[in-house]
């Protein structure tokens, strides 16, 4: 088994800062499973295509190194699914989070935490729902928010956030590759948003003071890449099966189907390479080019290890 | 705050009855079509609500084409068929007219079809959007059958018909 990636050296520091108040750290963790799949011949990026979401999820994982490579028994996991809205398309397949659950289960993962509560009947979307009750029983959702700081931030130097985002020992980012009005691609980076407040999101699209909520894309995107500096995750998985091309990211608008999914240890490098499903050059997505310029991971697809099945 | 909309307010004494009544200024949960509207269909759960920038909490990034352009309330609602099929039903009330048809045009980019469905509609692949007066309407289905497709259809004319009634 590899080595799980632990997030308590993290805590530590954070919770050092004191009241209230947690510390974001930086991306080591999570550079250094990176650094581990070098070492170990692992690929960085594993495309699975096919309609058996499911499996298809499975297989993904298992070709980077497995669940066990992130999800130590006895740990804490925080799921990070991008699964608010209802329209096709525009969520995360139930079929793909559930392969995800299942598997934290068997890896004996001690807490498995929806950190964005699932929507009513989200999970019943799938008919393996059924069979998986109690692993869907066991979900615990994050709920409370906490200050944060960001040092590391170029624009984003604080704000509210999960506090299970942070406490995790593991965060695994279950995504979906979309179209997005303001920033045209939508996937792993951007749905850290979804663990911050409404008040932290409304800075990302305001805090430049020009008005617009898409009013300095630039800005967005480069908040986007900052709350990635908060907390990299360790797992990253996008579903690339059926997503929106227009309309996004709430939808209805036209469906692609590319029936992909793909898993990495690097957000960066697997927003990258989601970006072809839209048509766009990963190069073109400023949330991808200023993460990478942050230190989040590879843009350049040339120099990550892919594998495809 | 959004908010969640009940059964009990949907169906108080005084609310609207079908089309009956609807209060333009109020409550536009009284255009959603009920249980039995269309055979075999029933609301899932309670419908929802947002006025002004509430609509963010309800649609998260998708609120901004609708606030931009003049937004002043929503209803949505979700409806269980046999299975698992499902359809959202969205009514948007905008400022004015042009507003409406502003974000209908924004919503049609991919070239859908045009169908004739209130002061104009499009047809995608699962869902139909149109705009009617000041109102933005999109019924989505849970899948891309002609089955789904004629469920989808008939409730976006469920809705137009109750619009048509609603005093100008």
């Amino acid at each position: 088994m590899g080595r799980v990636v632990s997030r308590r050296s993290f805590l530590a520091m954070g919770l050092a800062a004191g009241a209230g108040t947690l510390l974001g750290g930086g991306v080591s963790g999570s550079a250094s499973a990176a650094a581990d799949s070098a070492r170990a011949g692992l690929p960085d990026l594993c495309v699975v295509s096919g309609t058996g979401y499911y499996g298809n999820t499975l297989k993904a994982v298992e070709a980077i190194g497995g669940i066990g490579r992130f999800v130590g028994r006895g740990s804490k996991v925080g799921l990070l699914v991008n699964h608010p809205f209802r329209n096709l398309g525009t969520h995360v397949n139930p079929e793909i989070a559930l392969a995800v659950l299942k598997m934290c289960h068997e890896a004996g993962a001690q807490t498995v935490y929806d950190l964005k509560a699932a929507p009513s009947g989200y999970w019943q979307r799938s008919p393996r729902a059924k069979e998986l009750t109690g692993e869907i029983r066991t979900l615990r959702s994050g709920g409370e928010y906490v200050d944060v700081v960001v040092p590391k931030g170029r624009f984003l130097k604080k704000g509210e956030v999960l506090r299970e985002l942070l406490e995790a020992d593991v965060l695994i980012n279950v995504s979906i590759g979309k179209d997005h009005e303001g920033t045209r691609f939508s996937g792993i980076l951007k749905n850290m948003m979804g663990a911050a407040t409404y008040s932290t999101c409304r800075f990302f699209h305001f805090g430049h003071g020009r008005g617009g909520w898409y009013g300095d894309v630039e800005f967005l995107s480069q908040c986007v890449a900052d709350i990635n500096l908060l907390r990299r995750a360790d797992l990253s998985i996008s579903d690339c099966t059926e997503l929106v091309t227009t309309n996004g990211p709430f939808g209805p608008g036209k469906l692609a189907r590319p029936q992909k999914i793909v898993a990495g240890v690097d957000p960066v490098a697997v927003d990258a390479y989601c970006t072809r499903f839209l048509g766009l050059d990963a190069g073109a997505v400023g949330m991808i080019r200023l993460s990478a310029a942050s230190g989040l991971g590879q843009a350049d697809l040339t120099r990550t290890k892919i594998v495809e099945l | 705050m959004l908010l969640a909309l009940g059964a009990a307010l949907v169906g108080a004494p005084g609310a609207a009855s079908g089309a009956e009544g609807v209060d333009p200024a109020g409550d536009i949960a009284a255009l959603l079509p009920r249980a039995g509207d269309i055979a075999g269909w029933a609301p899932d759960g309670p419908p929802q609500a947002a006025q002004g920038q509430e609509l963010f909490a309800l649609i998260n990034g998708g609120a901004e084409l609708f606030l931009q352009a003049g937004f002043e309330r929503a209803a949505t609602q979700a409806y269980r068929g046999d299975g698992d099929r499902r359809v959202e039903l969205e009514i948007y009330r905008m400022l004015t007219p042009q507003a409406a048809a502003a974000v209908f045009g924004k919503k049609v980019v991919g070239g859908e079809p045009r169908i004739p469905l209130g002061a104009g509609g499009s047809r995608g692949e699962y869902y139909v959007i149109f705009w009617q007066d000041r109102f933005l309407v999109t019924v989505t289905g849970s899948d891309a059958t002609q089955e789904m497709m004629r469920v989808v259809e008939r409730m976006a004319r469920l809705v137009e018909e109750k619009l048509s009634q609603v005093p100008r």
